[in-house]
């Protein structure tokens, strides 16, 4: 091997160079499973990968392995994210642990002066989404949350980007208030049957892994394997299976597109069997009302409604899968309205200006709580929660709010 | 299972009475009933029937708490859920608005279980259920838990909605907020604001490291009035830790007063490794001229990483403090300060630095600033001085990019003594220029060819070739074999562009385990991103199985998305119009009896070998991709001498070049070792300056044929080529545009009467060796990918009897 010579590409030329002080790097926390993805790990003349950490010691040798082997870069190695943040001299903190973690991390990087990228669900709880969203405000942060569907890819099932259907809602043509159904009808068919198992028995723990570590703020349960990697989806502590691992993909298009990026909904009713106080189990459909009375509708895996369903319903006209419109003409119809507001979605060069990502702390955190609301609703077997927005508190119902903001294990606070 | 389980139990309850006299309810049912009933349709299916089961155990007080304690108690691990759901929903049942009355004997129940329990977890499951209705008065119990130290967390969790645990003060300011933090801050805020400094003073003598850090962040909080001057007066009675907290807080706070840095610097030689790492800190996150003296000096000592990191943040410039340093010293200079001089791009160390190369201890650290700090006048000297050393001057030549650079960097990459140098360097050329020779070194040595294949990938996606010569390098990277990673790689890659060729061989790759998934993902992609290419039932089919793929791999998370995408790209699959209805051709019932021999039915190419890579049977057609070589042709089996030989044949894309060899044979140049019957889109406006000879039916530069015109491309065209010795014959459409002799065509002169020298009896005045040859193989000699064959079917003129009469 040669010895470690790079020429600042100013002195040479050429194109594409760029200039060391605009070269970004970033650290990733959670190499075990979305933090291995090709398109996270990464690492380019733009923003080098310079950091890993995780808690499984075989996640975190494999990736250095890979980040030597795929990427050439040499990458410092921590089990600790409080090292990575504080030394790895990382510019952009990418988060992309399981979610009970997500809180603790995004406001440790916060304060240490970090730009943050977010693997969703944003954050666990309401009350955690909340303080991510004030700290990265009062530090002056850059955030990404990672779903992208409100700028980028076909829409699941609609077979559309979702700035036509923004337009279209926009135009008035299809009425108001709406109501989206988000259902297999739709196209939205998979992965809203995560679940986990109710009856787990101690097993020991394996020696790469640091469960300690790996549990942080959530109460202590003895080990089983299906808590961790990939299944832990399947338990509260951490997640909440297929409505908060995956509903913020989603929901936060259909905030998008009904302008709710600043409102919450003043309601949410529950149908599902009941939940066991440790695994998630199944639900059959979580309704969303906001104060205007638009509501969303979210249907789980198997649960559709029969018949065909429109994914938006307004007075005047409906949507159906696949762009099918009730109002004649309507390509011409969405050809003649306005686009909407750009969104801003290169992220580095939002690190680079200082500028707001399309989907950032604060929008991000109103379509995050939506999943959130639904769990809460879910765990305790209510029918009904009503949600002020303006505190964003639930109404009436304390065992409600206690789980807003949930107690954190031995050291770990926010 | 579950059903069976829970009949088990409720058979079994009598055994589990807990009081002899039970309450009734109004359906006369005492309490085990109602237990049981309720544990029968748990877990509930909805949530009215949840509230109605547990609005019934809960209207036994404290029986049925009692019972499904002692039931869960009595279960072993794993296996107690059914009572984990009753007592779950039913904590969730009292913690509703308007059930308070209901919770007291609950609240006992659940205590008892915690004290009954056998196993800690089974306790806190009880402690966490207590904490969901619990009141004030629960709270000496939890604290009664706090000293268990399994128990501990859960019962500081059950505290904290009563204030305990969890400090109501400076909730943003403390970053571990243990009780005594909590009591300590809201004892400092509450005091009168004169009192206040004096307390955090004080407190900077306790022994908790976290009071200490949170008393000072109090005050900047508090803005106490010249609290850092007090604090710098007390400084040299408090122990090193403090001292060592009270350093890094001046240093966070860039606190530049002369007192100020003064005791930070001096803490820089303390004995204390704390303290004198604090300082290092502290002093760069300060700045100034002092600082920086200070930490350069220290790049020699014991603490000289802590140094070389704050000088590399340092609040300020740095350069003046490194040249001085390096002047002074030279040769005997830190290895740190000359990584600096690199990390901070301190141009005017050059000369100094290159005064370095080749000492034993700086090389390598001279070395990299070096390149770091090189201007571009600077570059030929540079590449002069590191002439001798090849590991780095094949690096420094593969940068600099021109031309001359770049052959000296391949010329060594090849042979000589510095293959292995040169080749790291050659993997660092930016320039696509190199790509064939990437290519040829991947070719000759297997031990290169992942990383050759690696960087030529990268080269190529970077450089603005078009489509189809990116899917050319593409496939010929793939013939190589490397490794399964490599394979991935150049699926992605093909699943960027945009051609039906980059489609069908990332298809292929599906059938390949340890690539089928990027397989899956590129043909997902192509047919997503390519509304030309959606189009036919083979292209519905590539969806399907990259769908099965997608589901095979459950352990990967971007599948699940993959197959909703899948799903979403199925209904835009339109049927291709040209596709023949039924897939497998036969023989009409003339053709039959004559003797004809079908040599493609539509799906099968066993008639055929040589490259059946590039002439795939799709949708009852033969879909030829391939691109110019000899090797790259379709041959019969069989060798023909007089025959008819008739198929149907489409353009589907402009200025398609094929052609029909015969009497040839593998591995040549039919045109000459044979003859070429032309197939071309001859109209196409990139063949202006065609030759009449070598439009389409002609003898390939012997015979001129009348011009055909073709319909819009996918048209199908039928075509019979008859040859009988040297009598050739070509009908396209039903109409013969050729009819000739080729001896007479050229006067028997196949080959120049000179050797080397034109033949000026042949229209192409070229020599044609095999034109004569008695017999050969039919051949498709491909030239571009775009050209449809289907029907495929010959007449042996030289078997004496049809082939359907033939005694066997």
């Amino acid at each position: 091997m040669g010895l470690f010579t790079i020429v600042p590409r100013q002195v040479l030329g050429g194109k594409g160079f760029i200039a060391p002080s605009d070269q970004l790097t970033k650290g990733i926390i959670g190499v075990g499973g979305i933090g291995r993805s090709s398109s996270h790990f990464s690492s380019s003349e733009a923003c080098r990968l310079v950091a890993v950490c995780d808690v499984d010691a075989n996640h975190l040798s494999s990736a250095v392995d890979a980040a030597k082997k795929d990427l050439k870069e040499n990458v410092k190695a921590y089990e600790d994210f409080r090292e990575l943040i504080a030394q790895s001299g990382a510019d952009i903190i990418h988060i992309a642990t399981p979610p009970h973690w997500h809180g603790i991390m995004a406001m440790e990087a916060a304060r240490a002066g970090k730009d943050i990228w977010l693997e969703k669900p944003m954050t666990r709880t309401i009350g955690e989404g909340k303080a991510v969203a004030e700290a990265v405000k009062r530090y002056g942060r850059i955030l990404r949350l990672n779903t992208w569907f409100r700028f980028t890819d076909t829409f699941y099932g609609l077979a559309t980007p979702v700035k036509p259907l923004k337009k279209l809602i926009m135009s008035g043509e299809l009425g108001w208030p709406l109501k989206v159904t988000v259902s297999g009808a739709t196209g939205f068919t998979w992965k809203f049957f995560w679940v986990g198992k109710d009856n787990l028995t101690e097993q020991p723990v394996p020696k790469e892994l640091n469960y300690d570590m790996w549990l942080g703020p959530a109460p202590y349960k003895p080990y089983n394997v299906h808590r961790t990697h990939q299944t832990f989806r399947g338990y509260w502590d951490y997640d909440g299976g297929g409505l908060t691992d995956m509903g913020q993909h989603y929901l936060d298009p259909v905030q998008y597109m009904l302008g709710k990026d600043n409102d919450f909904p003043v309601k949410v009713e529950i149908d599902a069997p009941q939940q066991h106080y440790d695994a998630v189990g199944i639900w059959r459909k979580i309704t969303y009302t906001y104060a205007d009375g638009c509501q969303i509708v979210l249907e789980g895996e198997g649960f559709e409604s029969p018949g065909k369903v429109p994914y938006i319903e307004g007075p005047k006209g409906k949507v159906y899968k696949g762009f099918e419109c009730t109002i004649p003409n309507v390509q011409e119809l969405i050809n003649s309205i306005s686009d909407p507001e750009p969104q801003r979605t290169d992220f580095l060069e939002c690190v680079r200006t200082r500028q707001k990502f399309a989907l950032n702390e604060q929008n991000g955190h109103h379509s995050c709580t939506l999943v959130n609301m639904g769990a809460v609703g879910l765990r305790l077997g209510r029918k009904v929660l009503n949600f002020d927005p303006v505190t964003q508190r639930f109404i009436g119902d304390d065992a409600a709010n206690a789980l807003i903001d949930q107690p954190m294990r031995g050291e770990w606070r926010l | 299972m579950k059903r069976i389980l829970l009949l088990f139990f409720i058979f079994s309850l009598s055994h589990f009475l807990i009081s002899p006299v039970q309450a009734q309810d109004s359906r006369n049912r005492v309490a085990s009933t109602i237990v049981a009933d309720g544990l029968a349709q748990l877990p509930a299916q909805n949530l009215d029937v949840l509230n109605q089961v547990m609005s019934e155990i809960a209207g036994t007080g404290a029986e049925g708490i009692n019972m499904l304690v002692q039931y869960l108690n009595d279960s072993e691990e794993g296996k107690g859920a059914a009572f984990e759901y009753a007592i779950d929903g039913l904590t969730s049942y009292l913690n509703a608005k308007g059930r308070e009355g209901l919770r007291a004997p609950i609240r006992d129940g659940l205590k008892k279980g915690v004290a009954t329990a056998k196993t800690n977890a089974r306790k806190a499951f009880y402690v966490q259920q207590l904490a969901k209705i619990a009141t004030e008065a629960d709270v000496p119990f939890f604290e009664s838990l706090v000293t268990d130290s399994y128990l501990k967390e859960y019962a500081l969790a059950g505290l904290s909605p009563f204030g305990k645990g969890k400090p109501a003060v400076a909730m943003q300011l403390v970053d571990k907020k243990s009780d005594e933090i909590a009591t300590f801050c809201s004892k400092v805020t509450s005091e009168k604001p004169s009192k206040q400094a004096g307390l955090l003073l004080k407190s900077l003598k306790n022994p908790n490291r976290n009071i200490r850090t949170n008393a000072l962040a109090l005050a900047d909080e508090l803005k106490l009035p010249a609290f850092d001057t007090q604090v710098i007066k007390v400084f040299p009675k408090l122990k090193n830790d403090a001292k060592a907290d009270v350093v890094r807080w001046l240093g966070n706070n860039h606190n530049n007063s002369p007192a100020a840095v003064d005791l930070v610097l001096n803490a820089i030689p303390s004995a204390d490794n704390k303290l004198a790492d604090a300082g290092i800190e502290a002093a760069g996150r300060i700045g100034g001229e002092k600082a920086l003296d200070a930490l350069v000096g220290a790049l020699d000592g014991q603490h000289a990483t802590a140094a070389l990191t704050a000088l590399t943040a340092f609040n300020g410039d740095v350069k003046s403090g490194v040249l001085k340093a390096l002047r002074a010293k030279g040769s005997t200079v830190s290895a740190n300060l000359v990584k600096l001089a690199g990390e901070r791009r301190i141009h005017e160390a050059y000369q100094p630095l290159t005064a370095l190369i080749g000492n034993s201890a700086l090389h390598k650290a001279s070395t990299t600033s070096l390149a770091q700090i090189v201007t571009a006048d600077q570059y030929a000297d540079l590449l002069q001085r590191f002439r001798p050393y090849p590991d780095v001057y094949y690096q420094l030549l593969a940068q600099k990019g021109d031309k001359a650079s770049i052959d000296e960097v391949v010329s060594a990459a090849k042979a000589g003594a510095n293959t292995k140098d040169a080749r790291t360097a050659l993997l660092k050329v930016a320039n696509a220029d190199v790509v064939p020779q990437l290519f040829e070194i991947a070719q000759s040595d297997a031990s290169a060819r992942d990383a050759m294949l690696g960087r030529a990938l990268t080269l190529t996606q970077q450089s603005g070739w078009a489509s189809l010569t990116k899917y050319q390098h593409y496939k010929q990277a793939l013939e190589m074999n490397p490794s399964a990673k490599t394979v991935d790689r150049y699926l992605e890659a093909l699943g960027t562009l945009n051609n039906e060729p980059s489609l069908n061989l990332a298809a292929k790759y599906m059938d390949v385990k340890a690539n089928d998934l990027a397989a899956a993902h590129a043909v997902t992609d192509l047919i997503d991103k390519n509304e030309p290419l959606q189009r036919g039932k083979h292209v519905r089919e590539m969806l399907q199985k990259a769908q099965a793929v997608f589901k095979s791999h459950t352990e990967n998370a971007d599948a699940g998305y993959a197959v909703d995408q899948v799903n979403t790209i199925l209904p835009k699959i339109v049927d291709d119009p040209n596709a023949v209805t039924t897939k497998v051709t036969t023989l009409s019932d003339e053709e039959r009896k004559a003797g004809f021999e079908l040599l493609f039915d539509g799906t099968s190419l066993d008639k055929w070998k040589g490259n059946k890579t590039d002439y795939v049977p799709i949708d009852g057609a033969i879909y030829v991709s391939a691109h110019y070589g000899s090797e790259g042709n379709l041959y019969t089996t069989k060798k023909y001498s007089d025959f008819v030989l008739r198929f149907e044949f489409s353009f589907v894309r402009p200025g398609v070049n094929n052609g029909v060899g015969i009497r040839t044979r593998e591995g040549v140049d039919a045109a000459y070792e044979g003859m070429e019957i032309q197939i071309l889109d001859h109209d196409d406006p990139i063949y202006k300056g065609l030759r009449d000879y070598q439009q389409h039916g002609s003898v390939y530069g012997i015979i001129v044929p009348e011009h055909v015109n073709f319909g819009p491309l996918g048209t199908w065209n039928t075509e019979e080529i008859r040859a009988v010795g040297d009598h050739i014959t070509v009908t396209v459409n039903g109409k013969v545009i050729l009819d000739g002799n080729i001896r007479e065509a050229c006067q028997g002169h196949n080959m120049a009467p000179e050797e080397g020298k034109p033949n000026p009896y042949t229209v192409d005045h070229q020599s044609h060796p095999g034109l004569f040859n008695p017999d050969g193989l039919i051949c498709f000699c491909g030239h571009g990918e775009g050209l449809k064959l289907r029907n495929i079917r010959v007449l042996d003129l030289k078997l004496k009897k049809p082939v359907g009469r033939r005694k066997k």
